[in-house]
């Protein structure tokens, strides 16, 4: 449970940066938290109590042991796309910096209507 | 092959032909669009008598191609003067630019009204109209820089009246299943009252835009004006008979005129058809009105078409046999005289190089013929016996008081003497009067082009001495097609229930009154001094700009002033302050488009949450 | 004879990660790279549809059979979209080896690549993660490729895109975490199988977290707030290909969901709404547009709007208008952008009112533009025609006359926007007489190709049609599909 709590606050905070903040580079932290807050949300879907990770290190370990391993390749996967996602923001951020002097984002609307 | 299909193909064959090799010289991309039209008339003028169709499936729908004596008579139209207007372009357009353009578009017109007129289906016959409409749209636009904005009127107004057919089209599409004119026909009946109401309001909206009924013409004037001339005589005398053959088969073979059975009739004609008879009364009134008011020879021309097709539309709309007669009598003459009088017009444009008929005068000794061409035009275009404006016109009144339209045959009386006003003026101030110096050199003009307008003087002496050959034809489309019982017609007299009149009689007494006052004159005035044109009031002084003798300025001053009233309403000006108005509001409405990143991420959050809210939608 | 499939995912990925290896070999090479890559998935993707028309390609991957591991499943919806997409993306990237001179080149070049590739994975993925990274895929390279130009409103055009299109994807990946969570598979036919038995309340989130997700992709109003800034900053060929590639599998992907997944009929009229107000709306505020490619991106948007119109009539008469109608805008919205582009290139300037008379210096170039002018405002003969004939038919079938009286007079207004551009460029008086330069004549070739194909599948509307039949039958009647991916592997 705590896990979706966790989940669903990282969500909310997130979109609350992303709606509210000026600052773009907060915008950005937004946008990887809700990316976290969905990454736990999706580990946490596929967690059982008390079993583990699904790993053949131990020989002992059966399959009814183990949590289910595709959230957890889902969330690999996703965490890349974060990753990249926020890399080409932050480089977006940088340019925008430099042509218009202010990360406020609502003073960047060049392009309207 | 089949000849139908045959003929499209030459036509768009040529169009596409003329316009890919004519870039290599003038007489190749005329020559082919000649031929190509030559060509397909021959063809087509063997289809008389026929009844051929074709038919294949597109798209899964039905298409059906056919010829039927309705189709034959507005095909008629299209190729006769098609043929005259290709042969007065060869030396019309010669060293204009962009001849292939104007040859393209030419071949594309003529041949999807081809494609119009041969439709069996309310799909193919939506195509070619759609066809029809940007190809002449090519034509309206083809003067490039004043022509614009009268190009985008005529493109969208034509736009909105297509949709609204479309509209009406796929309605019948989705009751029946099928777009075939025979299906429409039978189900026509079928359909509740309110259902053919609207059927019957969205295709006149179509067609009406094309055939320019008030208040749906402002496109007319300014694209007749703006096309090429030899191009506006076949625009008012072919591609707006388009918009009248759509009422043909509105009111006969689709079957709006079965409305009569169901809705509630005046003279014995049902409410929307009557309320049609009056669009189409009052544009011939309102529209000559305004015609005796134009400087510009091709908008008076133009305003004279919308009112003549005002009548043709009131002929229709009174869904009995002898209005149709009338109407389709009088479309043929439309056809010829606006032919006849857009190719003088052109004529003189071809050598003076001005519309404006306060620039003209006295040309009466430098082009004769088109002089000739013109009297003749406007004698039958006024409806005066002896020619075949007459007996178009007399068909219509005569039809009005047989349905006891009282009320209607006076606005249309009324329409036809302010008729009268323009003529005069149009032919007195382009031929007589003070010639202005600088046209004393013109000449008349070269032979392609009096060729055809002589033949269109010819047609016109023709018919109104002999209609019935016409009648006849006109008789046979009612018949077979329009499902009408003939008007009775006798070989030589025109006879009905109010009275007869005989062609030929009038032709004789007209006839003999010329001669003996032409004979007259030639002998008792022999002798009198011939008066040179500029020394009559100004004891032979040649009058200045200054002093303003011209009547086409001041002649209707009155006249004008009494009907300013109506002028200064212009559904015209209505219509442009609404567009603005609209594209104001648009301007407004896109404001939503705030540039801000976060607005718009907020949209997508606040689509997200209404969605949530409200799931009971989706489910 | 075709490959296999993989390839066409497989290839333009390793291509895309080869060339800026090959860039250091030689400016050249990387210019050519996408025109062979994408020219052997327009191979596959015709010598692929007389199967797929009969029956879907299952290819499974690793042995590991539907519904476990991830496999393509090649419908004939999804072969169409493929072909589409490589068609365009091989006419853009002709287009691209004489546009592009901004350096580095190489990279465009890449970006590219990885862009139609992430759009083809899409369409022919069975997998709905596998749907998931092949849409970031698509979405990270358009950022980047928004923002190629670097000045200042470029990268302005590429945040709001950034900013939206992750927000979206994070939504994508909510709704894949529910139907995971709920019906425990991820493989699309699977899931239409088995969330038949699951709460409604929960598949409907689902839904809706899913719809607004790809409702950005394919521009669906309020969630098109990118678009017109994306079109007009990014490069020309760029903003080309947003509208034949990029939108057109977000479209897929929603027209997935909606008929394939989800078996919910409210969400049909619901589409049905909001094409008809995204049509308006974006018609509505293309008609003052100063710039010329800010106008074709709301004319874009408008086109998507008849699109989901037809998609949300459920019938498979009205799929077929609104697959037409993707074809046919796939078609000609790149020719209005290239042609555009080139337009915009020699006026020097973005604003319409700059293009006066540019029919005379350059007539090719406004050729093609008033062509595709003609046949976006669906004129016949050409192929806008008929897509837009069937739609508007089947929506007055289907009782909603006022929709459709809506749509045309979106078609109206768009009518008189696109006739006063080319209006513009062939009755104003130039502004200068400058010395006209030359276009190049890679770029002549793709306008061609593009405008023979609108020509043509508008005189001979059948034989496209004869594709898009089966297509709109998979998507409408979703049986069959299921069944052959889940006995796929017996």
């Amino acid at each position: 449970m705590i896990y979706y709590v966790a989940a669903f606050s990282l969500i909310l905070i997130g979109a609350y940066a992303v709606l509210v903040k000026k600052n773009m580079i907060k915008i950005v932290l937004g946008l990887s938290l809700i990316d976290s807050g969905v990454n736990i949300l999706l580990v946490a879907l596929g967690y059982i109590n008390g079993k583990t990770a699904p790993i053949f290190s131990n020989p002992s370990l059966k399959a009814e042991g183990m949590v289910d391993p595709v959230p957890q390749a889902l969330v690999l996967t996703a965490i890349v796309i974060g990753v990249a996602v926020t890399a080409l923001a932050l480089t977006i951020v940088i340019r925008l910096h430099d042509h218009h002097k202010t990360l406020d984002i609502s003073k960047i609307r060049e392009l309207k209507w | 092959m089949e000849t139908i299909p045959l003929i499209l193909l030459i036509l768009f064959g040529s169009a596409l032909l003329s316009y890919v090799i004519g870039k290599i010289n003038f007489v190749l991309k005329v020559g082919v669009a000649l031929a190509g039209i030559l060509v397909s008339g021959y063809y087509f003028l063997q289809l008389y008598g026929q009844a051929q169709s074709y038919t294949f499936r597109l798209l899964g729908f039905d298409i059906i191609w056919r010829i039927n004596p309705l189709s034959w008579f507005f095909g008629m139209l299209i190729f006769g003067l098609g043929i005259l207007v290709a042969i007065f372009s060869t030396s019309y357009m010669k060293n204009k630019e962009r001849v292939d353009f104007y040859c393209f578009a030419l071949c594309m017109t003529i041949a999807s009204m081809f494609g119009i007129v041969v439709s069996g289906d309310l799909l193919s016959f939506f195509f070619f109209w759609e066809i029809m409409t940007w190809a002449s749209f090519l034509m309206v636009i083809y003067y490039r820089y004043e022509a614009q904005a009268a190009g985008i009127k005529y493109f969208v107004m034509s736009m909105i009246g297509a949709y609204s057919m479309l509209i009406a089209i796929l309605m019948v599409y989705a009751q029946l299943g099928t777009f075939s004119f025979d299906a429409l026909a039978s189900g026509w009946s079928d359909f509740s009252v309110s259902f053919q109401i609207a059927l019957f309001v969205l295709f006149a909206i179509g067609f009406g835009v094309k055939a320019a009924v008030m208040p749906l013409h402002t496109w007319a004037p300014d694209a007749y004006g703006m096309s090429p001339a030899p191009f506006s005589a076949l625009f008012s005398g072919v591609l707006s008979k388009m918009g009248i053959y759509g009422f043909a088969l509105l009111m006969f073979v689709f079957g709006a005129g079965k409305l009569a059975g169901s809705v509630t009739t005046i003279h014995g004609v049902a409410l929307p058809s009557y309320i049609l008879a009056w669009f189409g009364a009052l544009t011939a009134l309102i529209a000559t009105l305004i015609a005796v008011m134009q400087d510009d020879a091709k908008k008076l021309l133009a305003y004279s078409s919308v009112g003549q097709l005002g009548y043709i539309i009131l002929g229709f709309s009174l869904n009995s046999s002898m209005g149709t007669t009338a109407a389709l009598f009088h479309a043929v003459n439309h056809t010829i005289f606006k032919g006849m009088l857009f190719l003088s017009i052109g004529a003189v444009f071809y050598r003076t190089g001005t519309r404006k008929l306060s620039e003209m005068g006295g040309l009466i000794s430098n082009m004769p013929y088109t002089f000739f061409v013109v009297l003749l035009g406007i004698i039958t275009m006024a409806g005066i016996p002896p020619l075949s404006g007459f007996v178009g016109k007399w068909l219509i009144y005569e039809a009005l008081l047989e349905k006891q339209m009282v009320l209607l045959a006076v606005v249309a009386f009324m329409a036809s003497t302010a008729a009268f006003l323009y003529c005069y003026r149009l032919i007195f101030t382009i031929f007589l009067g003070q010639r202005p110096p600088r046209f004393d050199d013109v000449k008349e003009v070269p032979w392609t082009q009096r060729a055809p307008m002589l033949l269109l003087s010819l047609l016109t002496i023709y018919l109104g001495f002999y209609p019935y050959g016409l009648l006849n034809l006109i008789g046979q489309a009612e018949s077979t097609v329009m499902g009408l019982v003939p008007m009775n017609l006798s070989q030589s007299i025109l006879f009905n229930d109010l009275g007869h009149v005989s062609t030929i009689a009038v032709m004789n007494t007209v006839g003999t009154v010329f001669v003996i006052v032409f004979v007259l004159f030639n002998t008792l005035y022999k002798r009198s001094r011939k008066v040179g044109l500029k020394d009559i009031h100004t004891s032979g002084e040649v009058p200045g700009p200054e002093i303003n003798l011209h009547y086409a300025t001041d002649f209707y001053q009155p006249f004008s002033r009494s009907i300013r009233y109506v002028l200064e309403r212009s559904a015209d000006r209505l219509y442009g302050q609404f567009a603005n108005n609209l594209e104001g509001f648009f301007d407004v409405l896109r404001y939503v488009y705030t540039g801000n990143a976060q607005t718009y991420a907020l949209f997508v959050i606040m689509f997200l949450a209404m969605l949530l809210m409200f799931t009971n939608w989706l489910i | 004879m075709y490959f296999d499939p993989v390839l066409m995912i497989a290839l333009p990925l390793f291509a895309a990660f080869l060339i800026p290896l090959l860039g250091r070999v030689s400016k050249e090479i990387p210019k050519y790279v996408p025109v062979v890559m994408i020219g052997f998935n327009l191979y596959e993707s015709i010598m692929m549809l007389p199967h797929s028309m009969v029956k879907p390609i299952i290819v499974i991957i690793a042995a590991w059979k539907p519904p476990l591991g991830i496999n393509l499943t090649i419908g004939a919806l999804g072969n169409v979209l493929a072909l589409i997409i490589s068609l365009v993306g091989f006419v853009v990237a002709i287009y691209n080896v004489r546009f592009v001179q901004k350096e580095p080149t190489e990279k465009y070049h890449m970006l590219y690549m990885l862009m139609v590739a992430g759009a083809t994975g899409m369409v022919l993925t069975g997998d709905l993660f596998n749907l998931f990274v092949f849409l970031e895929i698509t979405s990270i390279s358009s950022y980047a490729l928004t923002a190629f130009i670097r000045d200042r409103n470029g990268a302005e055009a590429a945040f709001k895109y950034l900013l939206i299109g992750s927000l979206s994807s994070t939504f994508v990946l909510l709704g894949i975490a529910l139907i995971y969570g709920t019906t425990g598979t991820l493989n699309m036919a699977d899931i239409a199988e088995k969330i038949q038995h699951v709460d409604s309340k929960i598949t409907i989130v689902a839904l809706i977290l899913l719809v607004t997700g790809f409702g950005v992709e394919s521009e669906m109003f309020p969630l098109n707030g990118w678009a017109p800034d994306a079109y007009s900053q990014a490069p020309t060929a760029i903003g080309a290909a947003f509208g034949g590639i990029v939108v057109k599998a977000g479209v897929y992907a929603l027209a997935r969901l909606i008929y394939t997944i989800f078996n919910f009929q409210g969400v049909f009229f619901f589409i049905l709404i909001m094409g008809v107000i995204t049509l308006l709306i974006a018609e509505m505020s293309a008609i003052r547009q100063k710039q010329l490619k800010r106008m074709l991106a709301f004319s874009s948007i408008g086109q998507m709007g008849l699109v989901l119109i037809a998609l949300g009539l459920a019938t498979v008469r009205g799929v077929e208008g609104g697959l037409f109608q993707m074809f046919n805008h796939a078609m000609i919205k790149p020719l209005l952008f290239l042609s555009a582009g080139y337009l915009v290139y020699y006026s020097g300037s973005k604003d319409i009112s700059d293009l006066d008379g540019m029919g005379r210096k350059k007539p090719l170039l406004s050729f093609f533009f008033a062509f595709g002018a003609f046949a976006i405002m669906g004129l016949p003969p050409l192929s806008g025609f008929w897509s837009k004939f069937i739609i508007i038919s089947e929506t007055i079938r289907g009782g909603f006359v006022v929709v459709a009286a809506l749509a045309l007079f979106g078609s109206v207004i768009e009518a008189v926007y696109y006739l006063r551009v080319v209006g513009r460029l062939y009755f104003k008086q130039p502004n200068e007489s400058e010395k006209t330069k030359y276009v190049h004549a890679s770029a002549i070739l793709a306008m061609s190709v593009l405008a023979l194909v609108v020509l043509f599948a508008g005189l001979f509307p059948d034989m496209v049609m004869s594709y898009l039949k089966p297509a709109a039958t998979e998507l409408v009647d979703k049986t069959a599909y299921i069944k052959a991916v889940l006995t796929a592997g017996l």
